[in-house]
């Protein structure tokens, strides 16, 4: 009977509670193409690391939240045959937690970072460009524990996403290169040429074009592109891992809650680490190309 | 105990200064006994030991901790952070480091066939350092305590091990200043050995196909809990064990090979 066993046991992928975001659903449950008069028992779930949960009940159907995928199994009887243990596979899908990397915004000098004016070169960014990414995690996430006598039934997640009072991507730029009359703008001549005239300046709108470039307009050489290339990846995003932590019946939940955390801060101190990698200088183009030298005050390094 | 103090009617100075001595005494007694019982709750709880003079006391974290002693809060904590010129300010979660070090002593197998890991902690810093002792989490993360605590010490599997397994034992103790007896007390350069159980089975299932050992580090790390609500005001940088274990598998059977 090993083959037809299959056909006994079909698994519902049912909804429960739409609307509401849980890691998952599923019901498991016999075909009609179990003999009349069939009884069940003995249903029994295994995760993928043997984690067993069981179940006493005689109906055809078990159901119940589910969090993790695995395998399960009923037995079923009818008068005049073997008994059969047929099994069928589990799988939740992820809910979409993705942790979207902000909107970079510019804010006024001083909002988070004071740049020189006029500018001096000081700094990573030369005195001209700065960033920031900030964040505050809420405390108000709780874990839930599956009580419905369903396959997962002990198993702790989390029910709800992680909710971040503070998630932004600020960068200033220094007042003085955005003004195209001020002394400094005016000091960039923008005469370089690798060839004719290696020492020559960059142009005012060049800098401020690669300013801005440095900070956060690249999708490849600024900090915002490290900032959100990193997040997104699916190593460090911290919603994504969070959408994934169970913790089997028994286990302890403090542990699960703090590993959860560190989970988070680790993926976000990753995220901080890439950030704070230098782009190419804010003289350079996209490409690593050098486009002059910035004049400073007393504005004479332009030939 | 109160009841053996007597005052007599018509009294001398004499027997007044001693009666008042004999209060003191009963007093200092009393606190005595009064930190004594909380030492010893405490110490029961912990089941620290200090075995023989000199050698490091041992806080045993192999019991299993009561579900309603796992912590007071079912979440995580609120936390802040960020990138850039973003520094932490007041309110802010402020990093830090540990001024300890860990090291991997033995493991030996306890009779469920589970393995007692013993790490020493020690202090490494100038000044004292009080390690969060209590296992009861409820207890300790109370809203109302102050200078919350809460320490994380775990056993990891090196890269190359099944990655679905984070750890392979762990123990949180929490501490506040409140609680007296909470805290132990680590003076500048003295050790403390804490007590971890692994489990063999999850020590099993980290083998990934191709080896035939598994390497094993202590970490540990440590929150400090806003006193007004549940926030990080720190979060120290995780502290790796200075050595490894490793654990052999022999056909089912797991064995350490002592570093």
């Amino acid at each position: 009977m090993a083959n037809s066993e299959q056909s006994f046991l079909t698994l519902g992928a049912v909804h429960k509670d739409e609307g509401v975001v849980k890691r998952h659903f599923s019901s498991a449950m016999l075909s009609s193409t179990a003999p009349t008069g069939a009884t069940f028992s003995n249903w029994k779930f295994t995760d993928s690391n043997n984690n067993i949960v069981t179940s006493t009940q005689t109906t055809n159907s078990w159901s119940g939240t589910m969090v993790t995928s695995g395998t399960v199994s009923v037995q079923v009887s009818a008068s005049g045959s073997n008994s059969a243990i047929p099994t069928a596979s589990a799988s939740v899908t992820n809910r979409n937690w993705h942790t979207g990397p902000a909107t970079p915004a510019e804010v006024a000098n001083g909002t988070f970072f004071s740049l020189p004016v006029p500018p001096q070169s000081t700094g990573d960014d030369s005195g001209l460009g700065e960033f920031q990414w900030h964040y505050v995690l809420n405390s108000n996430l709780q874990y839930s524990t599956i009580n419905d006598n369903g396959p997962n039934q002990g198993y702790t997640y989390w029910p709800s996403n992680q909710i971040f009072s503070t998630w932004n991507f600020q960068y200033e730029i220094n007042p003085d290169l955005e003004n195209t009359g001020s002394t400094f703008y005016q000091a960039q001549t923008g005469h370089y040429n690798a060839t004719t005239n290696p020492s020559g300046c960059i142009s005012g709108s060049n800098l401020l074009m690669q300013t801005n470039r440095h900070e956060w307009n690249s999708s490849t050489q600024s900090h915002y592109a490290f900032y959100s290339n990193s997040l997104n990846s699916s190593s460090n995003n911290p919603g994504d891992f969070l959408e994934q932590q169970f913790a089997v019946p028994g286990a302890n939940l403090n542990n699960f809650a703090t590993n959860s955390n560190s989970g988070i801060t680790s993926r976000l101190s990753n995220v901080t680490s890439a950030s704070d990698v230098q782009p190419f200088p804010v003289n350079d183009d996209a490409a690593g190309n050098f486009l002059g030298t910035i004049n400073y005050a007393p504005y004479n390094l332009c030939n | 105990m109160m009841r053996q103090v007597t005052f007599s009617g018509p009294s001398i100075m004499l027997h007044t200064i001693c009666a008042i001595k004999r209060v003191r005494l009963l007093i200092a007694h009393l606190l005595l006994w009064t930190t004594a019982s909380i030492a010893t709750m405490i110490a029961a709880t912990t089941k620290l030991d200090s075995q023989e003079p000199g050698a490091p006391g041992v806080l045993d974290l192999t019991a299993p901790v009561p579900h309603n002693e796992q912590g007071y809060y079912h979440g995580i904590p609120g936390s802040s952070g960020g990138g850039g010129a973003w520094r932490p300010g007041p309110g802010d979660t402020m990093p830090y480091r540990l001024p300890l070090s860990l090291e991997i002593l033995r493991a030996t197998p306890n009779k469920d066939g589970n393995f007692v890991v013993e790490i020493l902690v020690r202090n490494t810093d100038s000044a004292a350092f009080n390690v969060p002792a209590s296992p009861n989490l409820t207890t300790t993360e109370k809203p109302g305590n102050k200078s919350r605590r809460v320490f994380f010490l775990q056993l990891q599997p090196l890269a190359g091990s099944n990655p679905g397994i984070v750890a392979l034992g762990s123990a949180t103790t929490a501490a506040s200043i409140n609680l007296p007896g909470s805290f132990i007390r680590l003076g500048p350069g003295k050790s403390l050995k804490i007590l971890l159980l692994a489990s063999s089975d999850f020590i099993r299932r980290s083998f990934s196909q191709e080896s035939q050992k598994l390497e094993v580090k202590a970490t540990c790390q440590e929150w400090k809990l806003d006193d007004n609500r549940f926030f990080l005001s720190g979060m120290s940088g995780e502290l790796a064990s200075l050595n490894t274990i490793q654990f052999a598998l022999h056909g089912e059977q797991v064995a350490p090979v002592q570093p």
